[in-house]
This record gives structure tokens, C-alpha cells and sequence, in this order.
């Protein structure tokens, strides 16, 4: 090896067939781009804007009489929900405005923001929220206290904290993962 | 689909893929998926083309910046082949291809994120004034960086080639 002449003849040995028409694969991709169903943001606000919506209706149509605890309740948790949609509606509109057009110095900043901000996301407003929709749970406990037998009441209780300790553990240890994983990106993104 | 962007695929797929497949260090199924991303969004950007630039400069810079958007994908994807992968499965599945691209590849991994981009450019033949454009560098820093990147990549190979013989 004397010199990158050499490296480029390396590179050029490989030899590739011209495509003769666009595959229907990426026809299928193309078609399939625009819909907003695919992204990954649009689904989570899809899952939450349902879950807030089952919420309201079973309060508005199933729990007709109920106390202010209830109330306040069912109020938390539709606030965490909304929390939630909101920062995911923000997030998707964000990821949207990567331009690809830009050049590649000033798309590679707007790249590190973007996982600057989901970084800053991962941290105290998932916590926030989390915390939200558990207290608003909490005071719904309080109220089916008064309708469930002791054995009952104490069944959903033993359910509800072991579910909240798995959730805590493995929200917690996937935001690590996550925020480990940006972090990395940002660091390749060094030019 | 429009007969201009048929003529533009077949025109710039080898080109778009090769670009790719040096970046992902010579994973064809991932080169496959990145180039058919770039063509996504070229056709879903192509009315924004204005002819300032060569459409090919327009598209280096759609490919080098989809590959960049990718990087978690491609780093996933790499993790899990040196995860799952016995160290042995290359040297079978590219018992055909040239050792030498096998160690090209593999050099061309340690460089940084630019240092690929702007490798797999020069190695496409991309003028240095087309590179600068599609990167957002100045033209100076781009000579500067391509030229201690050729550095790099010919001291890896040296290295490479003195260990194999």
C-alpha cells in the first residue's frame, strides 16, 4: 500500500448492478411515509388520548355521584394524561422540523438539541406525571374503600403498590438506558 | 410515481447505496434500508429542489444527513451483530468479496462520524467543493479534515496489511 490511490482501487473493486426500476418495496415505503399512524410520537399520543378519554367518560357516565376526593382524583390523573400528550405533541413536532435539506453541520446541531431536549423530557416531567396519575389512583382507593369489603379493599391495595414498585423499577431503569444511550449519540455527533 | 423521480433512482441508487454501505461498514441490509430511507425523502422533498446546487450535491446531502438521523439505528444494529454474531460469521459470508475491502471497512469504522461522511464521499469521487456544500463546511476545513482522515485510514490499512502478512 503506497498511497490512497490504492485505497480507492480497493473500494472500486466491488462492483454493484445499476437498478433497472423502483423496487416495490420502497414504493410501499413511500406510500406508507405520510400517514401519521407510523410515528412513534403519534402512537403514544393515539394510546394516552384514549386512556384520557375512558377516564372522562367513566366518570362522567358510570360514577354519577361521587365525593370531591373522587373528583380530585380523576382530575390528577387526567392532568398527568395531559401533561404527557402535550409533551409528546411538542417532541413530534420538534423530531418533524429536522430539516434533512439543511447542510450536514447545521442538521447535526439541530439533531444534538433534539436529543438535548428529550434527554431533559426523560427526567423530571416523566417523573412528574408518573407521580400525578399514581396520587390520582391513590385517591380513588380512598373512595372505593367505602364499596369494597376490607379483604377486597386490601386485595386491590397489595395489587396496586406491587405494580407501581415493578412500574417505578423498570420506568426508571429504561430512562437510564435512554439517557445513556443520548448521551452517547451527542457524543458521536462531536465534529 | 413521476417519471422524473424513476429517471433520478436509477441515476443515483448505486451511488446512494455505496455511500451508505460505507458508512455502516459494509452491513448491506441496513445500507439497503438507509438508502431506500434517502429515497423516502427525496421524493417527499423533491418539489423544494430549486437548481442552486447539482441535484447530486442535494442528494449527498439528504444521504449523509439520513445516515446521521439513523445513527441510533445504525449503532443498534451494529450492537447486535457483535452481540449475536460468532467473530467468524464475516470472514464465511464474505469469503468472496476482497479481504482488502473487509479491512478498508473495518478502518473506515474507527473514524469519527465526519471522518466516515467525508471518506465515503472522496471514495465516491465527490468534488471537494460539492463535499464542503453538502457538509456545511468551509473548504479549507474540509481539505484539512479529508486529508488527516485519508491519513488515518492509510496508517489503519498499513497496520493492517503488516499485521496480515
Amino acid at each position: 500500500m503506497n498511497n490512497f490511490k490504492d485505497i480507492k482501487s480497493i473500494y472500486d473493486k466491488e462492483k454493484l448492478l445499476e437498478p433497472t426500476e423502483v423496487p416495490k418495496e420502497l414504493k410501499r415505503r413511500i406510500k406508507k411515509a405520510d400517514l401519521l399512524v407510523n410515528n412513534s410520537h403519534i402512537k403514544n399520543i393515539i394510546i394516552l388520548s384514549i386512556t384520557l378519554l375512558a377516564i372522562v367518560g367513566v366518570n362522567q357516565f358510570y360514577f354519577t355521584t361521587t365525593s370531591t376526593l373522587f373528583e380530585i382524583g380523576i382530575f390528577t390523573m387526567i392532568m398527568a394524561l395531559a401533561i404527557r400528550i402535550t409533551i409528546e405533541m411538542y417532541s413530534y413536532r420538534r423530531k418533524k422540523s429536522l430539516n434533512v435539506l439543511l447542510q450536514s453541520d447545521q442538521f447535526i446541531s439541530d439533531l444534538k438539541a433534539f436529543y438535548q431536549w428529550r434527554k431533559k423530557i426523560h427526567k423530571y416531567p416523566t417523573y412528574l406525571t408518573f407521580s400525578l396519575y399514581v396520587i390520582g389512583v391513590g385517591l380513588l382507593f380512598i373512595e372505593f374503600y367505602k364499596y369494597l369489603s376490607t379483604f377486597w379493599f386490601n386485595f386491590f391495595l397489595v395489587e396496586f403498590v406491587v405494580i407501581i414498585v415493578v412500574l417505578i423499577f423498570f420506568i426508571r431503569k429504561k430512562i437510564k438506558k435512554e439517557i445513556n444511550t443520548l448521551n452517547e449519540l451527542i457524543e458521536l455527533y462531536k465534529i | 410515481m413521476n417519471q422524473s423521480f424513476n429517471t433520478l433512482y436509477k441515476e443515483n441508487y448505486t451511488k446512494v447505496y455505496r455511500l451508505c454501505l460505507t458508512y455502516v461498514s459494509g452491513d448491506e441490509t441496513l445500507a439497503d434500508d438507509l438508502s431506500q430511507e434517502v429515497f423516502v425523502k427525496i421524493w417527499q422533498n423533491l418539489d423544494q429542489f430549486r437548481n442552486e446546487s447539482e441535484i447530486s450535491t442535494w442528494i449527498y446531502r439528504i444521504t449523509v444527513n439520513t445516515c446521521l438521523m439513523h445513527l441510533r439505528k445504525i449503532k443498534k444494529s451494529q450492537e447486535k451483530i457483535t452481540d449475536q454474531v460468532p467473530e467468524n460469521f464475516y470472514e464465511h459470508r464474505e469469503d468472496a468479496k476482497d479481504e482488502r475491502l473487509k479491512m478498508l471497512r473495518a478502518c473506515i469504522k474507527k473514524l469519527n462520524e465526519m471522518g466516515k461522511i467525508l471518506i465515503s464521499l472522496v471514495l465516491e469521487e465527490v468534488p471537494q467543493k460539492e463535499i464542503a456544500e453538502a457538509v456545511g463546511l468551509s473548504n479549507e476545513n474540509v481539505r484539512v479534515q479529508i486529508h488527516r482522515n485519508k491519513g488515518k485510514l492509510f496508517k489503519c490499512m498499513t497496520s493492517k496489511e503488516i499485521q496480515n502478512a
